[in-house]
């Protein structure tokens, strides 16, 4: 699910960075930081909004070593896949016990046990597919599937979905 | 699927079980108490303010299911006495086994399995079978594992199919990053222009330099028609221990299409190992489908699934690119007579910095060697199928006994056993002494020609014996192939005829591949001098300047030999007559002396 989220970054500058230009540095900068990457509290931080109008405070000179910190205010959209939401994917890769779907920055895998029972493994087709009478899955298939379970990592997430229900499956 | 919870081995043995708290049918969550127990400890009892004292006490505890389910049958009861660990106390069928694993989730029900609990049951290490070619961080159990082998297995026998798992680098293609070949493929006025102009290239980005790497990768000769032919009797893989970028980039050069390998390409950055490439990585259960083709056989520990290629040398020089974190590639000699005599060395005098120079590739028919040996192991490993198929049909099935009863493989025939035993009828009988090739002091063991040509039936010696049949040898200047002159029936072959025999699966016919050893009584002369030094020390100094004189006649033109016979004729005169009669037996020298004679002919090789 995707959401507007208010945010905030600490940025630590050493001081040959202070001067006119600072502040479109420490944008910059927090562009670089935090776009694109995963957090399990959040989901992933796919873009930072209203790029002039990132809030940059005072900033605070860190006593001892002449650095400046600056608490930089910004809103985001994210994205944070759940338990039980349906989302749309792109298949990546397929094997025998199942498939990897692509959900934007996200890897799904979809097992054979919950993949309906008349789609079948085809080894022998050329790319490896899942096929059922009228449907089709290899990689490059677009699949609506249901998220039933994620975790977080250092830096990154994985879901395991599901294309056993209703209104699921090929697109 | 019913599981059995075992006792693990931390409790207090021995304990007293006091009550079953859950019921045979009911359900139980996990660590819902299961059964409640008595045991004997020790415990710390403070009478004093300064004194403590231990003793004897009799606790209370409960053990605590490990996972949730449906409980079966208690198999231990109230005032049991357990004294060790290991029993099975119940099994509980689970809603889910977690058997499918993608990045510490249940793939089946989505549930996160890296949380641990005080219980110490470890959820994770059900599921420790990695089997996917691309999928990093996707695990089987062993049932799964099985389960899913079984149903490939039984798919490609349907299909008529075997396995074949393909190596890259140097096997079917070789590479080089040198940047001259890219300049040669540029200038179609290069002389080396036609050499290069079907080389492939790409360019993959390295976090270390921006601007990304070139490689030019030349295609082993015949490699398409190879892939046709093979991928209608064999599915497929790539095993690299290259990158999983550069195999991405390989595959595509040599099946654009991915019809012959789809995605089952396995690289270093799957593998999980940099040194050992391991068939367990791909087929944890069953190899008795799976034959290997790779120029490395050490890196497979020399598996019996294994056909070791010839390598494919193509840019001389440059060997295996991807081999920098496997032991040294041996025998340099070995490797030279490779792409069959066909080794050319370009002229480089108007390129100084290419120090790569071009093999002539016309010659390289390696590959139709190997599709031929693989049509043979496919047609006898078929053929047994076909004769465990009758006998099943005729419920005479074969009671050879494996380790587990009911076993699905039972009685199906075994690459592991079909292979090894074609290749050993290949050279059946035939005792090789190796001279020139192998490193004098060398263990034969660990030698990857020997090992190579043990695999074939071929008994390796290390001296002279009379059983000896084949006199392999780089040169006729050395001590052996003297020998082996005195003795009838030796074939003098040069490698070419070792390697020509192994990669082609037939025991070659030896005319083509003689050495030409020149006249006869030269190198009478030379033993007799040299049998003379063997058994009288005080005529070291003849006998050492003769041999000296051997082996400058050896190196040089044919010329230079004649000159010198008939100065060493005069010296055999001066000789005890005796020694002749000793050297015309069957003399197996010690191995100090043949040592020192071939390593002065190493250094006058080495000054010329």
């Amino acid at each position: 699910m995707f959401f507007l989220k208010d945010l905030s970054l600490s940025i630590t500058l050493h001081p040959s960075y202070f001067g006119p230009s600072m502040h479109s540095y420490l944008r910059s900068k927090l562009l670089q930081d935090v776009e694109g990457t995963c957090s399990g509290e959040y989901g992933y931080i796919i873009y930072v909004m209203d790029g002039m109008r990132i809030d940059v405070d005072r900033g605070r000179v860190i006593p001892g070593n002449g650095g400046a910190e600056f608490v930089v205010k910004y809103r985001a959209i994210v994205w944070r896949p759940f338990k039980g939401e349906v989302v749309d994917s792109v298949v990546t890769s397929v094997n025998n016990v199942g498939f990897f779907a692509d959900v934007g920055p996200l890897s799904v895998f979809v097992s054979t046990k919950l993949i309906p029972s008349d789609m079948r493994f085809d080894p022998n087709s050329s790319p490896p597919a899942y096929v059922s009478d009228d449907q089709t899955i290899e990689r490059g298939s677009h699949v609506r599937l249901k998220i039933v379970g994620t975790r977080v990592d250092v830096g990154e997430m994985f879901a395991i979905g599901s294309i056993k229900e209703d209104y699921l499956g090929v697109l | 699927m019913a599981t059995e919870i075992t006792l693990p081995s931390n409790l207090h043995y021995p304990i007293t079980i006091v009550q079953l708290i859950c019921q045979s049918g009911s359900e139980v969550q996990k660590n819902a108490p299961l059964f409640s127990y008595r045991y004997k400890t020790k415990v710390t009892q403070t009478i004093d303010i300064n004194e403590e004292v231990e003793v004897d006490a009799e606790l209370l505890a409960s053990f605590d299911s490990p996972m949730e389910g449906t409980l079966g049958d208690w198999l231990i009861k109230e005032g049991d006495v357990i004294e060790s660990s290991g029993l099975v106390a119940v099994s509980v069928s689970e809603p889910c086994t977690h058997a499918v694993q993608y990045a510490g989730m249940c793939a089946l029900c989505g549930k996160d399995l890296t949380h641990r609990d005080y219980s110490g049951y470890n959820e994770a290490a059900r599921a420790d079978v990695q089997m996917f070619h691309k999928s990093k961080g996707l695990a089987v159990s062993m049932t799964e594992a099985e389960r899913i082998e079984k149903t490939t297995t039984m798919a490609l026998l349907t299909s008529g199919k075997l396995i074949l798992v393909v190596d890259l680098d140097q096997t079917v293609i070789h590479t080089t990053v040198d940047p001259i070949i890219g300049e040669w493929k540029r200038n179609p006025d290069d002389p080396h222009y036609d050499a290069v102009k079907d080389v492939h290239s790409f360019c993959l980005q390295d976090g270390s330099n921006s601007q990304g790497y070139w490689y030019y990768v030349k295609v082993r000769p015949g490699l398409e028609e190879f892939l046709e032919r093979i991928s209608k009797k064999y599915e497929l893989h790539i095993y690299t221990m290259a990158t999983k970028s550069y195999a991405a980039a390989i595959a595509k050069i040599i099946d654009p299409t991915g019809k012959y390998f789809a995605d089952r390409v396995l690289s270093r950055d799957e593998s999980g190992n940099l040194e050992q490439k391991n068939l367990k990585r791909l087929f944890p259960v069953d190899t008795s489908l799976v034959v290997i083709i790779d120029d490395r056989g050490d890196v497979w520990k020399w598996s019996a699934n294994l056909i070791k290629v010839v390598p494919f040398e193509f840019f001389v020089g440059i060997g295996d690119i991807n081999s920098g974190f496997l032991p040294k590639q041996q025998d340099v000699k070995a490797t030279g007579a490779t792409t069959s005599g066909g080794t050319i060395a370009m002229p480089q005098e108007d390129k100084p910095v290419g120090k790569s120079s071009l093999s002539g590739d016309r010659e390289d028919t390696e590959l139709a060697n190997i599709e031929s040996s693989l049509m043979r192991v496919h047609d006898a490993y078929y053929t047994e199928y076909r004769e465990y198929q009758k006998k099943k049909e005729s419920q005479v099935v074969n009671k050879r006994k494996r380790k587990r009863p009911g076993d699905w493989r039972e009685g199906l025939p075994d690459i592991k056993v079909i292979m090894p035993r074609i290749k050993q009828s290949v050279l059946d009988g035939v005792v090789i002494l190796m001279s020139g090739t192998v490193p004098l002091g060398a263990n034969l063991d660990s030698v990857d020609v020997v090992i190579w040509a043990r695999s074939f039936g071929a008994k390796v010696v290390d001296t002279l014996a009379f059983d000896v049949t084949h006199l392999v040898a780089e040169r006729t200047g050395t001590k052996k192939v003297h020998q082996a002159t005195k003795f009838k029936g030796i074939h003098i072959v040069s490698p070419a005829w070792l390697y020509r025999c192994l990669s082609s699966w037939t025991h070659v016919d030896e005319s083509d591949y003689v050495l030409a050893v020149s006249p006869n009584n030269a190198w009478e002369a030379e033993s007799d001098s040299s049998s003379d030094f063997d058994l009288d020390d005080s005529d070291l100094d003849v006998a050492s300047e003769a041999e000296n004189d051997v082996f400058d006649a050896v190196v040089d033109d044919d010329g230079v030999v004649e000159s010198i016979i008939p100065e060493k004729q005069s010296q055999d005169e001066e000789m005890d007559d005796g020694a002749v009669v000793v050297a015309e037996e069957p003399v197996v020298l010690p191995e100090q002396e043949s040592e020192t004679v071939e390593q002065a002919e190493e250094s006058d090789e080495s000054e010329a």
